[in-house]
């Protein structure tokens, strides 16, 4: 029979029943103080940072946002989020915000919103993205300073299709800033990645046109299933003394909830080219009819990623110091996860470390752009 | 607004007390059985039109998550009952291996042979079966003749990846049970039925991990996709006679496209 105690002589579990009932009982008054919260918070918003509709195309709007005390000589700076969830985890409240800290730094900002595809852009290109609507972009906020280069942010896939605007029309970009942005699909760790190479993604497309949001929730909630479906809401009991807590903790779910349709098209080749055939590390994914060589991303590149990102592995983002031309490449490495490193405490630094990496690079960013005119 | 005759904590407190009353009475040896904690059908009655709103559904996640939790706190609480029923001292390694039996036959399949997943990936699967609901395909259970081959091949997708997901709880309890085995052989023990859930759930995902990547793992999720994609062509060939529109196919209307297949 197996010894029941260990080596201190004390058994594998110190819970007996009284224990047991008065964990019960706690646990059931916190999920029910929880439920009545819940209940009764009402509803929360997102993105609240003031900003201003600058232009707007099919289902995008560019959104200006300016500081109280502007640095004029950053340039500008033109977010690019991901096509996957929504812009506002960068501005999700107001202690909570990469928009705020940057605004704060004294950094103006733009960012496009993609807003929500419908069956009328189905047959939408990664070319339309990169070549068509970031182009356009990138020309709006150039226009309103001075014509110059601008600085770019790319956010995960926004990342990806800001690498390729990059390397297409370097020219037109000062400074590029990438965070936790996929550029080696295929790397060991890469669980998404090793799912999406056994899609066949010309079936999907072909059913259902637009991929359905719900569906990529799905995806991404089975990722981690126990954590994201399970634990998440057991650890919520630790906030029900917290109603502020607590509204945080439903921002983030209304943000997760908030999940736009692909255009199908631009899904099918971002799958084909770059989770399956790992184009940008080979060099060999085309758009509009250009070979987008990351070779040609020749301006300063900060890239930024997470250490414990299970969306984008570390090594899927440090892939890119081997690629890019760039002679003043820099990483930064946050301590934490793919949306840790725009809610957690610990990311309130991260806004004014870009500010200060632009600052430092005013000047010879352009200088480097030009080269390439 | 609540009134005062139907407030929510009026109704949580009368919960809590007859919960409290019955969890004390099996726990005492004083009934044989377990008292039931899931107050979900209470509650949905009681949130009523409130539960459209995300706080309301937040807190229905928090109600199912939170019963998960309590599952185990059953599972271990009937371990303990059935000692103290006995009347000897608590035989630590009985609870032990008993309470873990409890759980794994909770994950057995049933007299038909069928895989239910139980806890967060009996969620997860409910969660896809609601996905494929909202994305307006025909998910069927029926697996009749009537429904057609891609209607049985989706039957068989769906069962082939529930019984993935079974597989790894299966896997995920025993690495629990070696994780606390290596922490009791080291000293360590569990103090209250949080750690040994938080632990459960790490062990949980170290099991999903390894075999979320496994090659059978990726086609039995993939085929699951593709089977729901293949009920959609039959789907769409209806809408496309009925209507004269651009479907997923062609961005041409149906009488530009006559001929195309």
């Amino acid at each position: 029979m197996t010894d029941p105690t260990g080596p201190t002589g004390e058994p594998p579990f110190r819970i007996d029943a009284a224990a047991l009932l008065e964990e019960v009982q706690l646990f059931q008054q916190r999920r029910a103080k929880g439920v009545g919260l819940l209940r009764d918070l009402g509803s929360v918003e997102l993105g609240q940072t003031p900003r201003q509709a600058i232009h707007s195309e099919d289902k995008l709007t560019l959104y200006h946002y300016r500081p109280e005390q502007p640095r004029t000589d950053l340039g500008p700076l033109l977010i690019v989020y991901a096509l996957v969830n929504r812009p506002t985890m960068t501005d999700l409240q107001s202690d909570r915000s990469l928009i705020r800290g940057l605004l704060d730094a004294g950094q103006e900002v733009y960012l496009v919103d993609w807003g929500y595809p419908d069956a009328n852009d189905q047959h939408l290109t990664l070319d339309d993205y990169v070549n068509g609507y970031i182009d356009r972009c990138v020309a709006q906020v150039s226009a309103r300073h001075g014509d110059a280069p601008i600085n770019l942010l790319g956010i995960c896939q926004g990342g990806t299709l800001s690498l390729c605007y990059a390397a297409l029309h370097p020219e037109r970009i000062a400074r590029l800033v990438t965070m936790v942005t996929p550029v080696d699909f295929q790397t060991p760790d890469n669980l998404l990645g090793t799912w999406a190479r056994g899609l066949d993604v010309d079936l999907l497309v072909d059913s259902l046109g637009n991929i359905p949001g719900e569906w990529l929730n799905w995806v991404f909630m089975a990722l981690k299933p126990f954590r994201l479906s399970g634990q998440k809401y057991v650890d919520l009991i630790d906030l029900v003394d917290d109603p502020d807590a607590v509204r945080n903790f439903l921002r983030m779910e209304k943000w997760i909830s908030d999940s736009p349709d692909q255009a199908g098209e631009a899904f099918r080749q971002f799958i084909k080219a770059c989770y399956q055939e790992n184009a940008l590390v080979h060099g060999t994914l085309e758009l509009g009819g250009r070979t987008v060589d990351l070779g040609a991303v020749t301006m300063p590149v900060l890239n930024v990623y997470a250490t414990a990102d299970h969306l984008v592995p570390p090594d899927a983002s440090r892939a890119l110091r081997d690629l890019v031309g760039s002679d003043d490449y820099s990483e930064h490495a946050f301590r934490g996860g793919h949306i840790g490193i725009y809610v957690s405490s610990r990311a309130r630094k991260i806004p004014a470390e870009i500010v200060d990496w632009i600052a430092q690079r005013v000047g010879a960013g352009i200088l480097d752009a030009r080269t390439h005119e | 607004m609540t009134d005062a005759t139907n407030s929510y904590d009026d109704w949580a407190r009368t919960w809590l007390e007859s919960q409290q009353q019955a969890w004390q009475a099996w726990l005492g040896g004083e009934t044989a059985t377990a008292p039931g904690t899931d107050p979900t059908a209470a509650l949905a009655a009681w949130l009523g039109e409130e539960g459209a709103a995300l706080g309301a559904e937040v807190g229905a996640r928090l109600v199912a998550q939170g019963q998960q939790f309590l599952q185990l706190a059953e599972s271990l609480g009937e371990s303990l009952a059935a000692q103290a029923q006995s009347g000897t001292e608590t035989d630590w390694q009985a609870v032990f291996d008993d309470t873990f039996a409890r759980v794994r036959a909770t994950l057995a399949p049933d007299a038909a042979g069928e895989a239910h997943p139980m806890g967060a990936l009996g969620g997860l699967f409910q969660e896809w079966q609601k996905v494929a609901a909202q994305i307006g395909l025909p998910a069927t259970s029926a697996g009749t003749a009537e429904a057609g081959p891609a209607a049985m091949a989706y039957v068989v997708a769906q069962q082939a990846y529930a019984g993935r997901l079974a597989d790894i709880q299966r896997d995920a309890l025993e690495r629990l049970q070696r994780e606390l085995s290596d922490q009791h052989a080291s000293g360590g023990a569990i103090t209250s039925l949080r750690a040994l859930y938080d632990l459960w759930v790490d062990a949980s995902e170290a099991a999903y991990a390894e075999q979320a990547a496994t090659p059978a793992f990726v086609r039995a999720q993939s085929d699951l996709a593709h089977a729901l994609c293949r009920l959609q062509p039959s789907t769409r060939s209806t809408l496309d006679a009925a209507s004269r529109m651009a479907t997923a196919r062609s961005p041409a209307p149906v009488k530009d496209r006559d001929g195309d297949d």
